[in-house]
């Protein structure tokens, strides 16, 4: 498995370091701010941009849960980081590298399990912004192997927990609706929500 | 020198992650007809400046790396940047946008809270009829 993963990862790899614009647009798209980002900014046009009251609040809701499952995937990688340490492929392996040379673990990608737990809750919620942030995820995920600071399975491993912790916050959260309910009442009266 | 570079690239995230919330806000204002905190009675310039202002801050975002060689902002670091940028534009909203609404929906009530209320007036206007202010 991690040679078929490294072959993977050499192939895709493989494509960059030929033409110099198509490496820069892949340079854009891997860094650690872009898709992070836009991620958040989806997250705050379903906060404000529903019209009717109470899908509002459903979505309102499924917005506090991909916060929170977002937060929780970053504990849950902090924690597997100090039982386990990939190493980087450039680390290992001869690559094109386009990017700095991060130094935590490889496995699993936390930005890829960031965007993928959000993904996750607001998919249960909406549909089509859900699709939206899985697309993030996976192009976010493919330009991280391009630039050559991720193996494919690194990318599978963070959304598999960005998914995961995702799905407990969608049923902590229905078990959790009073008390949700009585925070979104609170911002509500002080008209943030 | 390095906090001092950090802590510019730190200002440089809040400016940038704040200009995209504006956008965002605005444009899911014009889209939810929050009138409210709405800069524009027209919906197209309201779309336009959204569009205008997410896209500079996504095109900074994207060249990022180029722009600022040195230096990066963990992950914590920018989500709580980012924590403080969104509550900040959206403050920001119902401050000023008065200033551009306050005059078209003077004439309007409402009873509702929340966004439903900001659909009919401004936070100000909401504020002073909660005070039982004149109209």
């Amino acid at each position: 498995m991690i040679v078929l993963d490294q072959n993977l990862f050499l192939w895709i790899n493989g494509l960059a370091g030929h033409i110099d614009f198509i490496d820069e647009i892949f340079k854009g798209l891997a860094n650690d701010y872009f898709f992070i980002v836009a991620t958040a900014l989806v997250l705050v046009a379903l906060w404000f941009g529903v019209r009717e009251a109470k899908l509002r609040q459903k979505t309102q809701i499924a917005v506090l849960a991909a916060l929170s499952s977002i937060g929780i995937t970053q504990l849950v990688i902090l924690m597997f980081n100090n039982l386990f340490t990939r190493t980087r492929p450039f680390d290992e392996l001869t690559v094109n590298l386009l990017f700095y040379q991060p130094t935590d673990s490889s496995f699993p990608a936390n930005s890829i399990a960031t965007v993928f737990a959000a993904a996750i809750v607001v998919f249960f919620n909406n549909r089509k912004a859900g699709w939206l942030l899985v697309c993030f995820a996976a192009v976010y995920g493919l330009a991280r192997i391009y630039v050559g600071i991720h193996y494919p399975l690194d990318i599978l491993g963070g959304a598999a927990v960005g998914a995961l912790v995702g799905l407990f916050f969608i049923g902590a959260f229905k078990l959790l609706d009073p008390l949700i309910s009585l925070l979104l009442k609170l911002l509500r009266n002080l008209y943030m929500a | 020198m390095v906090d001092m570079e950090i802590n510019g690239l730190a200002l440089e995230y809040f400016g940038l992650a704040f200009m995209a919330a504006l956008g965002v806000i605005q444009a899911a204002a014009v889209y939810n007809g929050l009138r409210g905190i709405s800069f524009f009675n027209c919906r197209l310039r309201g779309y336009i400046f959204s569009a205008v202002i997410i896209s500079a801050a996504m095109v900074a975002f994207f060249t990022w790396n180029q722009t600022n060689a040195t230096g990066i902002i963990e992950g914590s670091e920018q989500a709580g940047l980012f924590a403080l940028a969104a509550p900040a534009a959206y403050i920001f909203t119902l401050i000023f946008s008065p200033i551009f609404n306050g005059r078209r929906l003077q004439s309007n009530t409402t009873t509702k809270i929340g966004l439903e209320a900001l659909k009919e007036n401004n936070i100000f206007q909401i504020i002073r009829r909660g005070l039982g202010g004149k109209r």
